[in-house]
Parts: C-alpha cells; structure tokens; sequence
C-alpha cells in the first residue's frame, strides 16, 4: 500500500482566532519545507497582514472569505523564492483535483491547503495512503492532514477516503464568485 | 430542520468494539499521529452520540459515536476524563470514518455542564430547567468545523440553545465566513 507523508517535516499550529483557519495554514505550511534550512516561522498575526494584502478584490469575492485561496497561495509565495512554486488549483473535477494534490505531496513533499465544507475551511494535507484493487488500480484509502481547530488545540486527523470524498468533505466551494463550483487546493506544481 | 433518526444504533459498548477493530484493522498502532494508542495505560472513554443534519433537504440526519482515548486515572480539576484522541465510527453500520489527535489534551464539556450553562444564563435553578432533549450534535459552522468537536443543543420547552466546547451559549447556529 503506497503511503506518502510529509507529517514529519510539519509542526501542527492551532489557529489563535475563530477566523483564522488561513493564517494557521500558511504557518504550518511556511514552517513545513522539506529543506530544514528553508523552515520559516511568521506569526499568524502577520500572515494575516499578508492574506489580506493578497486576497482576491474582484467584485464577486469582496467581503466573502476570510483567507480565500489566492490569498493563501500568493501569501506563501511571497514568502518564498524560487524554485518554490505554490500554485492555485482549482477545478470542476474531483478526480483531477485529488490527483494534483497527491502528486503535489509525492513529488515536492511539501503539504498542501485544501478547502473543506463546500470553503468553509482550510486544513492542510499532510498525506496520504493508496491500496491497490483487484483490477490493478489504485484508490485513495487515507488522506492525512492538520487541522488548525479547535481554536488553540488543533488537531492531526485521518480519514478514510469514502468519508473525505463524501457530501461533506472535499466537496466544491459554495461561496459566489471566482470559486464557486470548484475544488480548490492550493500545492506546490508537481515536479 | 432536524430529522428523526430511522435507524438502529449501536451500543457504547458495540462502538468501543468497533473502535478496537478499526485500530487493529487498519494497523493505527504504527501510526505516529496515533502513538499515545501504545501506551499502556491508554482507554477508551464512554462513547458520545453526535447528529449531524444532512446537507441537502430532506436527506437523513448522520449519526457517529465519537469514541475518546485517554490515560487511565487523568481527569480535569472537575473531575472529567482527559482526552487525548478519538475515533470517530459510523453509529449505524460501526464502520472506521476518522482518527483525531488532539494538539493538546481536552476535556469534553459534559451535558450537565451544558444544562447548567443554559440554566445559569436563564437565571433559573438547574433543577427546575425544564430540559425536554440534551444531545451533541455538529453542524459546520461558526461554532465548529470538527465532528470529534461537537456543541451541545440544549430544548427548553420549546425553545432550543446550543452550548460550545468552551461553554459559550448560541441562540442560533451561526455560518461561517468562507475561508474560516
């Protein structure tokens, strides 16, 4: 059973306010590189600065979220140099989005941010584990990932892939605008 | 719209069981996210049942048991059992759905603890509350995004409350923000 996991190189963070599920994303995962030496701590009090600074101003998204994913994702990257490379991934397909997000794991190690509840929230996925059937192919089992709730605990979670996959999980944002309709992960590009 | 449930479900005991086999089953011991299940003095606590409404309408409610871990004798200065972790099953068909670590140990605000939070603020003795249902459910929310972090919904007569993790009263249950 193919197992990918980055939970190692990951610290888990609570998020220090009811709203800040973002900023405690793009400090797990700023302080999560797989390079020891490229491992940053900010503050979610500054990250927030930065979301916000970098959250979609189009008119459909105004006032809609608190960290949406151009936000996180153009946080992260300004926090980084290159070869980092995050990128928004969203898209109408599940399959394609479950398949960048695991490639995105695999190939970079680093985690990835991933929108839950139809975008009500962010945890950061941290793993995976496949199984094999009997026709040859392979099928998500597990998916491994922090999440930044409770305020001030957190908590590290794994879930099976028919209850991830399920009417509740990883489903497409509801929220009007740029991202309605879609699953979004926000991850390194596959290398 | 809150739904009755139309299954059968399992017993505490039945949901223990179905936790143990989860954990030997899916080999959760070598986990390191599920490491304090190697220490000797790890049990399993009384198992709680959650609702959850259905996300489209007139779909059936979900009900899982939430089945906590902790260390044999650590409780809170009130006397509650400390939590470590929890493993979530399906309270119908007894099926594995999650494994949960807390960031830090927790102690689950317990229903009389609920019922006395809503007496309190209604200024009336907890006695003479007139609680007709005292049940967890979760619903995602400003209030929480976490199954194994349910919220109590307290019925006085007619009227419902919900009560957090943290003990704070709602009237209502509020959306989240997106992104939140």
């Amino acid at each position: 059973m193919p197992k990918v996991d980055v939970a190692g190189n990951v610290t888990l963070f609570a998020q220090n306010k009811g709203f800040f599920c973002g900023e405690a994303i793009a400090e797990m995962a700023r302080n999560g590189y797989p390079d020891p030496s490229n491992r940053f701590f900010y503050t979610q009090d500054d990250l927030r600065n930065n979301i916000v600074a970098h959250d979609s101003t189009a008119p459909g998204d105004l006032n809609q979220w608190n960290t949406d994913p151009q936000g996180l994702c153009d946080c992260l990257q300004s926090l980084s140099a290159e070869p980092v490379n995050w990128v928004e991934f969203p898209t109408i397909s599940r399959d394609d989005a479950q398949m960048f997000l695991q490639q995105s794991i695999q190939s970079t190690q680093f985690p990835a941010g991933v929108l839950i509840r139809a975008g009500e929230h962010w945890v950061l996925v941290v793993g995976y584990e496949t199984e094999v059937d009997e026709t040859g192919k392979e099928n998500l089992k597990f998916i491994h990932f922090y999440d930044p709730e409770p305020v001030g605990i957190g908590t590290d979670r794994t879930i099976r892939a028919s209850t991830w996959s399920g009417s509740r999980y990883f489903v497409k944002v509801k929220t009007s605008g740029t991202w309605e309709g879609k699953f979004v992960v926000v991850g390194q590009s596959p290398q | 719209m809150r739904h009755q449930p139309t299954h059968t479900f399992l017993t505490p005991d039945a949901a223990i069981k179905a936790a143990k086999r989860a954990i030997q089953e899916n080999g959760m011991l070598k986990w390191p996210q599920c490491a304090i299940l190697r220490n000797p003095g790890v049990i399993p606590q009384p198992p709680m049942l959650t609702s959850e409404p259905s996300v489209e309408d007139g779909g059936d409610d979900s009900h899982s048991f939430i089945v906590p871990y902790g260390l044999k004798g650590e409780q809170s200065p009130s006397g509650v059992p400390i939590t470590r972790l929890c493993i979530l099953i399906d309270a119908v068909t007894g099926e594995f759905e999650e494994v949960a670590t807390f960031g830090m140990p927790i102690a689950y605000l317990q229903r009389e603890a609920a019922i006395r939070i809503v007496a309190s603020a209604l200024r009336v003795p907890e006695d003479h509350l007139p609680v007709t249902d005292a049940s967890l459910m979760f619903q995602s929310s400003e209030i929480t995004h976490l199954r194994v972090y349910p919220f109590w919904r307290i019925v006085v007569k007619e009227r419902v409350y919900y009560v957090d993790q943290e003990g704070k009263l709602y009237n209502d249950i509020p959306p989240g923000k997106s992104g939140s």
